[in-house]
Parts: structure tokens; sequence; C-alpha cells
């Protein structure tokens, strides 16, 4: 099931909660703290799919605004006891690592991945053409920094 | 279901989750083994919109029950629900089940009846259809001029079974007629195979072959290594029919569709599309960007030079905005000299920081400048900025969530260029650029100014 808020200033975030697992209070209270609203999962291949959807509006709505909103990426809530969790959590590392991933202790978000080092960022610039400096002529060198000679003699007049 | 044609664009990546063996095809793209849904998801995810993945494979592990991979299903839809979804299994499938998948094959995974499946929606696990017509075609001499019971018998070869379904094969080759770009041809040659149990069949340009004929239309020869010709003349006369429906199908369509002048599609056409590329887009969770636009004094140019002058300009713009848009995008004329422009190709997600629409700011931008640098010396106008338009544009989901929204807001900006002094497009969100002000084309062009 997904809870979907239409509060465009929150940013939406992925909570994958094991089947038949209540969670406190303390969790939503904590989110909505963060500007984050949650959208509650109980299938790892739901909240896969899920993430990579709210990643994708993310860029897209962060493409039309001047202060990108980060992702809040994915909660996980008693990891042991999602099926697969390895194979999720490594799929998720290695296709979509700009988005994090959070462990609820009941108490407070751990770090689970930082995608802080993987965040995309802009490609870097072509490596420049090799600089080969040809040999210059006393004139040429004298050109280059005075001028023509036309200019030479203007300035000397 | 509509019959416009889709804003899919070929997609050639097939994936596969599960234990399976894939027999290699020719022509067949290469199956890519998945070590877990999980990894088919994030494939999905990050594609790049140029090279998609069209389907993926499911296979039950040894002891998992197949109706589990029903919410594997469900995830690839969530994420993008273009991509088709096959269950391989050996196990009879209960209907809740098979419901849940586009196809279901048997195990080992031919890629034949894997691209029909994928092309045709073809169930290879139902029975082989009974035969196309109850005895081999009867070889029709009158070919091109014939329109006798046996002919009709043999391009609607309407037999029942016991709960009324047709089962000849001619709903898949309507069915093909109607969904898939390539046509009936194909699924026709496959068709003939599976009844003749010859194991090649293809149809000749060159003429190598059996005639294929029909109502004057010539469309190639059949040819079958190892056949003689009279065994081969019926099928080439049967699937003639075929072709011949086939072909006067997509007249029609482009008949109903079309804008006869220009070859822009037409109002019908858009209202159509729109609402299908805006579904698709709310899918995908992608956006969407309508662009409206009329020619600057357009009634002047028919009073100065005539209406087939104006016929010329209008022509000649559809042809220039045809050349600069993408695969996806369509370009539809509207009303007299209104043009509506679809920029549904679906690119993959932005990055952060970029201005989004970047790419069909740039298609519109440079359409602008090449419609001002349109040159018509046939009809005197010569000069650089003759012709200018005035236009603005409307993005799902930020400017509307369905197809008339979409139309009024960039309907008012247009106007609203119009009233900034024309030669101008207004883009939303909230007419954040006029490209005149902004690059200062208009004033670097006197002559636009004069054109309005």
């Amino acid at each position: 099931m997904t809870m979907q808020t239409a509060d465009m200033s929150m940013a939406p975030c992925v909570v994958l909660v094991p089947h038949e697992h209540a969670i406190n209070e303390q969790l939503p209270r904590l989110l909505s703290d963060r500007g984050w609203s949650p959208r509650m999962e109980h299938d790892p291949r739901m909240a896969m799919a899920e993430a990579c959807l709210v990643r994708r509006e993310l860029h897209i709505r962060n493409a039309w605004e001047t202060e990108p909103m980060p992702i809040p990426g994915l909660i996980v809530v008693e990891p042991d006891s999602i099926p697969n969790w390895k194979e999720f959590r490594s799929a998720m590392v290695n296709h979509v690592p700009d988005i994090p991933i959070w462990r609820w202790n009941g108490t407070e978000l751990e770090v689970d991945h930082d995608a802080s080092a993987s965040r995309l960022e802009e490609p870097p610039p072509p490596s420049p053409i090799p600089f080969k400096p040809e040999p210059l002529s006393h004139e040429e060198v004298s050109m280059l920094l005075h001028g023509p000679r036309d200019t030479e003699q203007t300035d000397q007049t | 279901m509509s019959t416009v044609p889709s804003t899919r664009s070929a997609r050639s990546r097939i994936l596969a989750v599960g234990p399976m063996h894939v027999l290699p095809g020719d022509g067949a793209p290469a199956v890519e083994q998945m070590d877990s849904i999980f990894e088919a998801l994030g494939t999905i995810a990050v594609c790049p919109a140029s090279r998609p993945v069209e389907a993926v494979l499911l296979a039950p592990e040894e002891s998992e029950d197949p109706g589990e991979l029903v919410h594997s299903a469900e995830a690839i839809r969530r994420l993008d629900a273009t991509v088709q979804i096959v269950i391989v299994s050996d196990q009879p499938l209960s209907p809740s089940i098979a419901g849940a998948f586009d196809g279901h094959l048997a195990p080992p995974v031919d890629t034949s009846p894997l691209l029909e499946l994928l092309g045709g929606r073809i169930d290879t696990n139902q029975p082989p259809p009974p035969p196309l017509v109850e005895a081999p075609p009867t070889v029709d001499t009158s070919i091109g001029t014939s329109t006798s019971t046996g002919d009709l018998d043999a391009i609607a070869p309407v037999q029942s079974n016991e709960e009324g379904m047709h089962q000849l094969g001619d709903t898949d080759l309507v069915e093909a007629m109607l969904h898939d770009a390539r046509g009936v041809r194909p699924l026709a040659l496959r068709l003939i195979m599976q009844q003749t149990g010859w194991t090649e069949c293809f149809i000749d340009i060159e003429g190598k072959g059996e005639p294929i004929q029909f109502g004057g239309g010539e469309y190639g020869s059949l040819v079958v290594p190892g056949r003689t010709p009279d065994e081969i003349r019926p099928w080439a006369s049967w699937i003639a029919r075929w072709l011949a429906l086939d072909e006067a199908q997509r007249e029609l369509r482009d008949m109903a569709f079309r804008d006869e002048l220009t070859a822009a599609w037409n109002r019908r056409y858009l209202a159509s599309f729109l609402e299908d590329a805006i579904e698709e887009a709310r899918q995908l969770r992608r956006q969407l960007t309508v662009m409206v636009f009329d020619i600057d004094d357009f009634k002047s140019y028919n009073d100065q030079f005539g209406h087939a002058a104006g016929d010329i300009i209008l022509r000649n713009t559809v042809q220039l905005l045809s050349s600069v848009i993408r695969d996806g995008d369509r370009v539809c004329r509207t009303g007299g000299d209104e043009f509506a422009v679809v920029f549904a190709d679906m690119q993959a997600p932005r990055q952060p920081g970029s201005a989004h629409p970047d790419s069909v700011e740039t298609i519109a931008r440079r359409f602008q400048e090449q419609v001002c640098n349109m040159r018509f010396p046939e009809l005197g106008l010569d000069a650089p900025g003759t012709l200018s338009i005035s236009g603005g544009l409307a993005s799902f989901p930020w400017d509307g969530h369905d197809g008339n929204t979409l139309l009024r807001r960039a309907d008012e900006r247009a106007i609203e260029s119009k009233r900034r002094g024309k030669n101008c497009m207004t883009i939303g969100p909230g007419a954040r650029q006029d490209w005149p002000e902004d690059d200062g084309a208009a004033e670097e062009d006197p002559d636009r100014q004069d054109a309005d």
C-alpha cells in the first residue's frame, strides 16, 4: 500500500516495513520534522520500485527549482525481517546509489548507505587538447607584446 | 483500444529473472540474465531512454510458487507500465495468475515465439489454432480483380468453435494490423509456416517467387525454398489479401487522422494522442509539453498573395517543424494557421540543476529561428524575418493533468505572446521566460517587427 501526500513542499520518502510490523509514533513524527512525507511499503520489490519513482520524480521536480530538494531516500524498519534484504540492498546501491538508505532502530535513523559520496554530479569537463608550444620569432614576440609596427609608431607618436 | 500509433519507441532489451534456458535465435535481442528481481528493477530504473527495457521474463525458483511472481510483475509495472512481463513456467497457471502477465511461455524459451509474443501478444501456452481455412486455399487465377466469395472466405475465415470464439489466426492478424507498427506481414508469414509446416518463408521485393498481388496492388513475391509454385501460389494469394487490407487500413487511418494539405496530424488525432501520451507520462512519471502556435499575420499573406501562397507557407512550416522534432513528438494542425506540437518523446529524467525543459525549449527556439529564416522567393517573400510565429508552451504535470487543460494553458500563453508584440514564445510555469527579451532576438532582427 502506498500513502501519498499532496503537499509538494514535503519531500517524499519510502518506508519499508515488514508485514504485520507495527511502527511507533516516533517515526512519522521524525519524518514530518525533517519535511519528509512517507510512502509505506511492505514488499521490498514494491519499495524499490517506489524509491526509484520518487528518485525520478525529484529529479524532474528539481530541474524546475532553483534550490534542488535532496532525495530523502529509503527508510527500512527491521531489515533483518525483510526477505532477500541483502540482494535488495546490493541492487539499490549498485543501480541507484544516489538514494540514501536509512535504518530505523526504534528511536532514530541510522545511515545504512550514504548517498552523498555517490550523488550524481555534472560530468567532468573534457580533457583539454595537449598544448604544444611552437617557437616564436623575435618579431612575433614583439608584435604580441606591443602590437603591429604601425601601432607601435602610433604609440610612439 | 486506441488505434492511434503508440508513443513507444523501438525497444530491444529483454531481461530474465530466475532459472531459465533461452535458445538463441536469429535477429533476436540477447536476453540479459539478472541475479534477482531487484537487479531487474534497478536496470529498468536507470536504463537510458534510447535503449529501454522491452520485456522481463520471470521464472519461479525451484521451490517457488509461480503466484509469488505476481508481486514481482506488479513492482515492474509500477516502475514502468510499458514493460511487457512474461512468465516462464512449465506449470499450468490459474487464470488469476496468468492474467497478471502479458504472456506465458514454457521452458526452454525459444526466441521466435517470444518475439511474437512481444509483438503480437500471442499466448503460446494456448493450443495451436486450427487451420486458417478449412482446406488449402484454392488457386486464384483472377488476381487483381476478384471479389468472389472464395476471396472473401480467404480474407475473413470466420470459423467458430463451440464457445463461439474465433481461433483461426484472424484475430491475431487484425490485432497486428491495428497495433503493430510492422503491420500484418511478420505474423502472416509465421502463420503460413505454422499451418504448412514449412521452415522458411519470406517475401522477396525483387519478385523472385510467387507474385503477391491483389486488387491492383503488388506486394512482392512469396518465396519458400524447396517448394513448387503450385504449393506456394495459394498462400501468396492468401497473404496478398491480408497485405491489401493492411494497406487499406493504413490509408484509412491516415485519412482519418492526417490533415490533407500539410500532412500534419489533425485535431481528432491530437485529442486522442494527447490523452494517451499524458497517461503514459503519468505512468512513467515523466514530463510532457504542448506547444501551441500560429503564424503571425497569416491572413495578410493570404490576402496579399492568394490562398495558394498561404498553402505553401503552411506546408513549409509543417515540413520545417517535422524536421526538428524528435521521434515521439507530434505536429498537429488544429486550425487554419494554428498548430499544436506535442513533445511526448519520453526522455530520461534530467539531472538536478538543469533547466527543464531544456530539450523542448531548444527545439522550439530552433524552430522559431528557422521559421524566421524561411525564404519564399516564388512568393516574393525573400527577406529574412519575413515570417514569424507566436506561441505558448504548457507542461504536464505543472500546468495541467489532462489534454484540454494543457492546450488551454498553452493557448493562453500564445495569446500572451501575441499581446507582447508577436514573434514570441511564452513558456511555463508562470511564463518565466520570454525568448525575445532573453536573447534580444527581436532587437537584433528588426525585420521581424516589420513582418508583424
